[in-house]
């Protein structure tokens, strides 16, 4: 039961994350080969969801005054 | 297609009619009844909504926000996913679309979001779901869902700047002089030489967004559901490829949509009726698939399912809303095929209120599918124990939802104020 319950991990790294790994390998494996332009790609991606992180907990600090807590 | 001149394409971020204005204000005047409802709701608590208590309170704790929740994931993956398949299967013929469909997969996702935060009861806790998120996901499919999400909204927004760069370069002498500092975030280590491995680079972004398209809409959203034990009709190995159909066709119409108004609007006639006929050929097989999918639903749920099925089958075929849905989807798809047949009797606004039934149809059956599984709590033993419950969305809830659709219009107005709504090859950038 337990590996059931804990499958998750196989199913985000093991298989949705997959196209990620794909695209991640293309970027900075394929034809014309550089560092820079796949670096500056890899900046977006992590400034993003560095972003959202942020912004989420704004979000929900904001409300907490609207909410009164 | 013929070619747009880069003035015609570059027309709305330079000029701003009266009509502009008013749209603007309808939009706004909506918006603030949008915030009162939701600042009601923020204050109160769920009780303004039609939601409830699910089991012994005959009441359900998802309806109309979790509904659109999922009708929105949808439409923001076929958006970039027609994008996509531009650059990677060079369908030029969509050439002309495909910036207009980037744009709508990153505010669908945006709104997607919007519905989940309306449907907490506290919101403020938020940011909880990602601090807990390294133990919530061994195990729970909305620690998923919030993982995918997140992954796919940061793909599209990385896919919509790279392959802005570029173009925004040749362009920014001719932006207004106010936009140049986000300008200069999309340009950030910009060289004229990058093109070519950018260009690549959007290849393998698009390689990876067609791959998560089943994997986020005929995966992790509909596991949402199906790993939900108890609510009948939830669980069934083809929910994920009817989600994911409901998901294309959905997007696909909202696609035409869009662009219709675009071209409307701005008198963009280089996006021709070859385009939209493609985009209706689409949308009425797509649709025929969603038909297809639902006779598996409903045959199989009326003649031996077990007890729980077969009662949310029925209480899904006495509803007057699934048959608004089922002839609304079947309207539309009959007169796209009409106009597929016989090219005389298409023409693009009869093809958007096609669009409208279809994706009005499949939002509808959303919310129905959401609500349905959650009245009949009949998996034993909770049968004898729980009421069959009841739902109806208040005016607060229907507000808000109904919101998240004029604040995508919002933001899509926004939007063509501040980058080229069709993609410009550079290189041919004229004076």
């Amino acid at each position: 039961m337990s590996q059931v319950t804990s499958i998750g991990l196989y199913v985000i790294f093991g298989v949705v994350l997959l196209p990620l790994y794909v695209m991640l390998g293309g970027w900075f494996l394929d034809d014309p080969r550089q560092l820079r332009s796949p670096l500056i790609g890899l900046g977006y991606v992590v400034g993003f969801v560095v972003a959202i992180v942020i912004g989420i907990w704004i979000l929900g600090f904001l409300l907490s005054f609207v909410l009164g807590y | 297609m013929t070619e747009p001149s880069t003035e015609e394409v570059l027309a709305p971020l330079r000029n701003t009619t009266w009509k502009f204005g008013v749209l603007m204000s309808v939009l706004v005047v909506y918006t603030g009844l949008f915030l009162y409802a939701w600042y009601l709701q923020l204050q109160h608590g769920l009780v303004v909504t039609g939601l409830g208590d699910w089991g012994p309170g005959g009441g359900i704790p998802w309806g109309l926000y979790i509904g659109t929740f999922v009708w929105w994931v949808g439409i923001a993956h076929g958006g970039i996913a027609i994008s996509a398949a531009v650059r990677v299967f060079k369908v030029e013929r969509f050439d002309a679309i495909a910036r207009i469909a980037e744009v709508l997969t990153v505010i669908a996702l945006m709104m997607a979001a919007a519905n989940i935060v309306f449907d907490l009861g506290r919101p403020d806790r938020l940011f909880n779901t990602l601090e807990m998120l390294p133990s919530t996901l061994y195990h729970s499919p909305l620690a998923w869902d919030i993982t995918v999400i997140t992954l796919y909204l940061v793909l599209s927004v990385t896919y919509l700047i790279l392959s802005l760069r570029s173009e925004l370069h040749a362009l920014r002498d001719r932006l207004p002089g106010y936009l140049q500092p986000l300008y200069s975030f999309v340009l950030l280590g910009y060289r004229p030489a990058e093109d070519e491995k950018v260009d690549r680079m959007l290849w393998w972004l698009a390689i990876a967004i067609l791959g998560l398209v089943p994997l986020l809409s005929g995966g992790v959203v509909p596991w949402l559901f199906g790993l939900v034990g108890a609510q009948p009709g939830w669980f069934g190995a083809a929910a994920g490829p009817t989600m994911l159909m409901e998901s294309l066709a959905s997007a696909v119409a909202m696609v035409f949509i869009v662009t219709a108004v675009f071209r409307y609007v701005y008198d963009w006639t280089f996006i021709d009726e070859d385009v939209f006929m493609g985009l209706a050929k689409v949308l009425g097989f797509l649709s025929l698939a969603v038909m297809w999918f639902l006779l598996q639903e409903v045959l199989p749920g009326l003649y031996a399912a077990p007890t729980q099925s077969q009662e949310v089958t029925h209480a899904l075929l006495d509803a007057p809303l699934y048959w608004v849905a089922v002839i609304g989807i079947n309207v539309g798809m009959l007169y796209l095929f009409l106009g597929i047949i016989r090219p005389r009797f298409f023409n693009i606004p009869a093809a958007v209120v096609a669009s409208v039934l279809i994706t009005g149809g499949i939002w509808t059956k959303k919310v129905l599918f959401v609500v349905d599984g959650l009245l009949h709590p009949t998996f034993p033993p909770l049968t004898n124990l729980y009421p069959s419950g009841w739902y109806v969305p208040s005016l607060v809830e229907v507000t808000i939802a109904g919101g998240s659709l004029v604040i995508a219009a919002l933001l899509f107005a926004i939007a063509t104020k501040l980058i080229p709504m069709v993609e410009i090859d550079a290189q041919e950038v004229d004076e």
